[in-house]
Formats: C-alpha cells, structure tokens, sequence
C-alpha cells in the first residue's frame, strides 16, 4: 500500500500526539490517590493550567471551525458572533470567583453539587447533569462527526469518515479513562496552546492564499459592490418579523447578540464550573478571563477566524477551515497535518472534560446521593470510568449512525446551558431569586429552547402538534428565547415565593461573601460606571447598535476607497467593539475586582454538599419513582404520537 | 506533590514545545521546500526561542533539565547532524537545505554551549551529564 505524503504526516503528528497525550495521562494516573480522585480533581490543578483549559473549553472546534464557516456562508455579520467571546469572558468574571469561592468553602466538586447546595434543591442536581450528559454524547458528536469527515478528506479518502470518526474517539477515550478530570484538565493547556497555533497557522495560510490582506479586502469590495451582496456586508436590521430565522437572508442583530448568548452559554455549562473547582486558587480566574480569552482567543476570533471566514464568503466555500486545508494538501501537507492535530486538540479540551464531567454528575451527583448513598470509593470510580466510557460509545454512535439528529441534539446543548446562567447568577449574586423562581425559571428556559429550535419542533410534529412558527422565530436564537423565558418566569415566581427564600443559604452566603470581599469603597463607586458600560457595550457591539457599523466606518456597499479602514465597515466595527470589550472585561475582572484573588484564606466548612447522606444499600423507591417517572414520559409520547401522529 | 510539580511542569514544557516546536518545523519546512532562507531562519529562531522558554519554564519550577530531556535533546541534534552530514555527502542538497541545515546545527550547539557556560561555568558544565535524577535535580 502506497502512503500519499499527507497521510504519512497525518500518522506521524497523530502518532506523537497520541504518545503525549498517552504520557501525561499515565503520569496523572501516578499520582497519590489519583484512583480515588479520578472523577474529580478538587483543588488540584494550578491557576495557569486552568485559564488555559477553560479558554479551550470555550471555544473548541465548534468556534473554531463554526465561526469561519458562518461568515462565509452569510457574510460580515457572522463576524459579530467573535464578540461572544467577550460575552463569554463577561460571565467568567461575573461568575467564576464567587462559584470557586462557594466550592471551596463548602467542599462543592461540581454544579450539581453547588447549585442543589445552594438551592437546597435536588432539582439542580438532575438538570445539570442532564445537560452535561448532552454535551457529552450530543454536542461532541457533532464536532466528532465534522473532525472525522475532515480527516476523510484530507487523507484523500486513504481513511474513510467512519472508521477517522472511531479513530479520533480512541484517542480521546485512550487518554480520558486513564487520567479522568486531572488529566483532561491538564492536557486541556497543552491543547489551548495547539489550538492557538493552529488558528494562527490557518490565518496565515487564508492570508497567503488571499494573495495579501489588502487583496483579500479589495475582492470582498467586489462583491460588496453587487445589490444583491448588500447582505454580506450589512446587519439586516434590529429584528425580523418572521416565523424562522432560516425563511429570511442576512442576519439582525437580535440574531447576533443571542446566538452570542448561546456561545456564552459554555462558561455556564458544568464543565466550566468542573474545572473552575478543580483549581488550586483564584489567582488564575481574571487573568484568564481578560487576556487569555477576552484578549488573545477574542482577538483571535474577531481578527483570525474571521480571516479566514473573508477568504471563503470570496472564495464560495461551504467549508471555510476543510477547504483551505485542501488547498494547501499538495504543497504542504506537513501543515495540513500540524493544523489538523491542533483541530482534533480543540475538540479533545471540551471532549475530555465533557465526558468526565457527565461521568461524575451521573455518579456522584445523581447515583450516590439518590440511590446509593453508602457506596465505597472504589466502585465510585470504576463506575465513572464506566461511564467516561458509555458516554464516548453513545457520542461516537451518534455522530456515525444518526448524525442528523447528532446535529438536532447538539444545538440544544450551549443554549440549554445558558439556562443555567440565571441560578448561578441568583448564587454569586441575586439573593432574592428563590429557589422554586430558579428552578422553574431554568426548566422554563430549556422548554422554551427546545420548542424554538429544530429537535423541539420537529419533536412536536411527531406527536402531532404543528408548531406555527421555525427554527428561531423572530430572528432570535433559542437560547434568546430561552434566557427571555427563564427571567420572566425567575422574576414571577421570586415575587410571589418570597417567603421560600429561608429554604436558600442566602444567609450563609451572604455572610461568607461579606468576609472574603475586599471591595474598598472606591470601587464601589465605579459600580454604576461599570455596569452602564457593560450596557452600552453591550448595545453596540452585540445588540441593535451593530447597525452603526453598516456606516460608521464608510458605506458598506460602496468603491473601496469608501471603506474608511480599508476593511468592510462591520468588520472595522466589529475589531472596535473588541478592543471595547477587552478593556471592560479588564474593567470588572480588576478595577471592580470581581476576578481577582481574595486576600482572605477561605477554610472549608465541615459540613457541605459532598457530605454523605447515612442510608445503606440501594434506594429501592428512588429506583421505582424513575422507572415509574421514565415510562409515563415514554407511554405519553407514545401515545400522543398514535393518536395525532403520522 | 513531587509528582504533581512533574505533570505541572511537564504540561508548561509540552506547550512550549507545542508552540515554538510547531512554528519551527513549520518554517523549516517550507523554507526548504519553497527554498527561501529567510523562511528557514524564522523556524531556526523558533528553535532558540523555544529553548529559552524551556529555561524560563526550568526557573519557574525550579528545577534543572532532566536526565530524559538532555538525553532527548542531545540525540535529536545527533541523530539530525547524522542525517544532514550523510544527506549532504551522499545526496545533492539544495543550496538553502545545506544553509539550513548549518544554521540550525550551529545555532543549537551555540545556544546549548553558552547555556552550559553561563549556568555552570566552563569547568563545570560536562559534570551535568551524569548524576542527576530522571525528573530532572533541583538547581
């Protein structure tokens, strides 16, 4: 059998990339009574190492191939979406110090247990893993599916998708099972780094092959000056009317400012909270937030990915980051191959920690505590890497034998984890969200996600219920409607259940964040500058203000000379809005140090949610109210579906 | 903890490499290819830096390389001025390959040997060879 060069250089990065991974996972698996904390690594993990995985984490190959792919196929506007970023590192710095805080003292090792702390709420618990386990199988057989696809092309068809699909699965699985959240979150450094390489690399290869950066905007002023582009290179207005976001062209700034709600979405998921509790100390969290992700991986997106995006809306590339490789897979293939390691890096950072994050809220947040509250520790982590197990098989089935649904079920995952946004929110901040207001509020919010986007819809139609609107009506993204429903809900039931707060350990938080807050009064008087900035930042780089950058920057359908910057105006509008927003993320994360390290030593409290409930043996009731609970849910849509079905 | 301090600094050590180590072959290898020094000069440089990174990273965790890296270190360079000497010998390289190659060789003898000098003063720098353990000594 005869290798083509790129095959041969895929095998070899693959194969060095492999040996690391497999090293460092072994050499976590060495640690004292690493065993016994496989399915978490509380406390573990230094600041520096967990900035970078948590930028990994956040942007994955859904941003990353995501992005590029967007702008070319509906033009400058998509670029606005490498603003999420920002919106991003705004709920890190919001969230992150207070949630590492709490876990800290309170022992807590993941959302569960910190939100069903909190809450006093088993509710939290189950909601929370049920959106880690759909990261876990859904939303990383998407990018499975798409990687696996990829390296198809790229070996030119040496390595069909499916068994690429399986191969990329191993490797991440080979790693997973060995060294479980210390190693996913260690590795997740190194692969913040190859990521990082990796988008320079294509940025440099899309500006190569563009002929120069100034060539490049000279052809997208060709296209801007056909009519019928005019969409490509203008925000379509602030909202459209319509039954789906998919019966109009172009996209409104509601589109842009709440599918960046729903990118932001990551920062709210358990594996954010996952790893934020496996760090050592707070010191990593504002600089993480502001340079790293906010900075640089912002910087990146708004400016490299967007690049590369320009190249294929000029190029008509359906695949931006697929079809740029390609080109460069005769003469280059050494670089093909180093791109395509970095890609299948980013999308080990969220698979990784997906999995083991999905293992333990399955075992130790669910299982343990609600049916088996004396189960010993060994059999605690052979179960979680049982788990890390099923949960990779159920992902990469997924992505193999029903990847139309893969795409269905992987939608849902970022909006419905920015569902989680509002309780976490009521935690660090909002004392008088009730518990049943957040609950329900959260429960609201994934109903209405699910319900404005395909799974939900085309769910309805099975039972028979024709819903009168699309996939995200109004032009406003799920997560949009999902956000709206849930505050509306939390603001409703908060009023009327007041008298439920002494059910929240409002009291206990609030005395404890008093103790370990530094806030001098100084900074208290920026509060008022900081928020009305984050507003106004907020109106123009993401919301309806992105209409000032049809023409602040030049007339967006005119000659060349007419782009003030020499770049298309939203574009120009867009890097301005970054750079915007990097200084208020510095803002809050620093000068209103809402990220930045406690002076005060926290003690953890001897009694928190990790504490273990005195019942023995298997909890027979719990087991029969879920059979019980899943079979209704089952005859129900089983039901419906005969009778109004077709 | 000792074993922790490893992961830690081993992770700091792979992302260097992953860095510098991924620019530079990277431009190696096209400037080769595309036979422009300039391109190849950039990838050397990567090198160089890379292994000043590798020090700062040494610093920080305060420890020395280990007996694994220098080995590692020093059979690549081996095994690469091999290669380029029976590639140059048997072979007719390119003009820039050669350059290139002799850059790279000199450059990283050169950094090593000021390293070794600096760190350890000339008498002492061959001492460093043996003696030290596999998880790299303290400084």
């Amino acid at each position: 059998m005869n290798l083509t060069a790129s095959q041969i250089w895929l095998i070899a990065f693959g194969a060095v990339y492999v040996a690391t991974t497999s090293f460092w996972a072994r050499q976590c698996a060495l640690r004292e009574g690493a065993a016994r904390r496989y399915l978490s690594a509380t406390g573990e993990l230094p600041a520096w190492i967990v900035a970078l995985a948590l930028a990994a984490l956040s942007l994955s190959t859904w941003v990353t191939l995501g992005l590029p792919d967007e702008i070319a196929r509906v033009g400058l506007p998509g670029a606005a979406l490498a603003l999420s970023t920002i919106v991003m590192a705004l709920v890190g710095v919001l969230t992150f110090k207070r949630q590492w805080q709490v876990g800290r003292r309170f022992g807590a090792r993941s959302q569960a247990q910190l939100l069903a702390f909190y809450y006093r709420s088993r509710g939290f618990a189950w909601l929370s893993t049920g959106v880690g386990v759909l990261f876990a199988v859904a939303f990383t057989a998407v990018q499975l599916g798409v990687l696996g696809r990829l390296m198809a092309e790229l070996s030119g068809g040496g390595i069909a998708a499916e068994p690429a699909t399986w191969l990329i699965a191993l490797m991440t699985f080979s790693y997973v099972i060995v060294g479980g959240l210390y190693a996913a979150g260690a590795l997740g450094a190194l692969q913040c780094v190859l990521l990082a390489v990796g988008v320079v690399g294509l940025t440099l290869a899309a500006t190569y092959l563009s002929g120069g950066f100034a060539t490049l905007n000279v052809a997208m002023n060709k296209l801007a000056l056909v009519p019928a582009n005019a969409h490509l290179f203008r925000i379509s207005g602030v909202v459209r009317f319509v039954s789906g976001a998919d019966d109009v062209t172009g996209w409104t700034s509601a589109l842009v400012l709440s599918t960046g709600f729903a990118l932001a979405g990551i920062q709210a998921s358990p594996m954010a909270t996952q790893l934020l509790l496996a760090a050592r100390d707070d010191r990593g969290i504002a600089a993480g937030q502001t340079w790293v992700l906010a900075g640089f991986f912002g910087g990146l997106c708004a400016f490299g990915l967007a690049l590369i995006g320009a190249w294929g809306l000029v190029a008509t590339s359906n695949f931006a980051v697929g079809d740029l490789l390609l080109k460069f897979g005769g003469s280059s293939p050494w670089f093909v191959a180093a791109i395509y390691i970095g890609l299948v890096a980013a999308f080990q950072a969220l698979a990784a920690t997906s999995a083991v994050t999905a293992a333990h809220a399955l075992v130790r947040d669910i299982f343990v505590p609600d049916f088996m509250p004396d189960l010993d520790p060994p059999t605690v982590t052979l179960l979680g890497r049982v788990c890390v197990g099923v949960l990779t098989l159920a992902s990469v089935l997924l992505a193999t034998r029903a990847p139309a649904a893969a795409v269905s079920l992987g939608a849902l995952a970022l909006p419905f984890a920015a569902q989680l946004f509002p309780p976490l929110l009521g935690l660090c901040w909002l004392r008088w969200i009730s518990p049943p207001a957040a609950l329900v509020g959260a429960i609201t919010g994934v109903a209405t996600v699910a319900l404005t986007d395909n799974f939900g819809i085309a769910l309805m139609n099975f039972v028979g219920l024709h819903l009168p609107w699309g996939r995200w009506p109004w032009t406003i993204h799920s997560a949009g409607w999902g956000l709206a429903a849930n505050a509306a809900a939390a603001l409703v039931i908060a009023a009327i259940t007041q008298s439920r707060r002494a059910n929240q350990r409002s009291d206990v938080l609030r005395s404890f964040f008093a103790n370990v807050a530094s806030t001098r009064a100084v900074q208290r008087g920026l509060k008022s500058t900081a928020w009305a900035a984050t507003l106004a930042w907020l109106f123009l780089g993401t919301g309806p203000g992105l209409l000032f950058g049809n023409f602040a920057f030049g007339d967006s359908g005119g000659a060349f000379s007419a782009w003030l910057l020499g770049v298309p105006p939203l574009w120009g509008w867009c890097l301005l809005a970054w750079g915007l927003g990097v200084i208020l993320v510095w803002f809050i994360a620093y000068k209103l140090e809402l990220a930045t390290p406690s002076s005060v030593e926290i003690d953890p409290a001897e009694k928190g949610p990790a504490a273990r409930l005195k019942t023995v043996g298997l909890r027979i009731d719990h087991v029969q109210a879920l059979l019980w609970a899943l079979s209704g849910a089952g005859a129900l849509i089983t039901g419906l579906a005969w009778i109004f079905g077709h | 903890m000792e074993t922790d301090q490893f992961v830690e600094r081993g992770i700091a050590v792979f992302s260097n490499w992953g860095m510098f180590g991924s620019v530079a072959v990277g431009f190696v290898m096209e400037g080769i290819q595309r036979e422009v020094y300039e391109l190849s000069l950039i990838g050397v440089a990567a090198i160089v830096i890379g292994f000043l990174g590798h020090l700062v990273i040494n610093a920080y965790f305060g420890r020395s390389f280990s007996r694994g890296e220098a080995g590692l270190g020093l059979a690549t360079l081996g095994s690469m001025t091999l290669l380029f000497t029976v590639a140059w010998l048997t072979s007719g390289l390119t003009k820039t390959s050669v350059w290139t190659g002799l850059t790279l060789i000199a450059a990283l003898i050169v950094t090593g040997a000021i390293f070794l000098a600096t760190r350890f003063g000339l008498k002492g720098a061959f001492s460093q060879f043996h003696g030290r353990g596999a998880r790299g000594g303290p400084r």
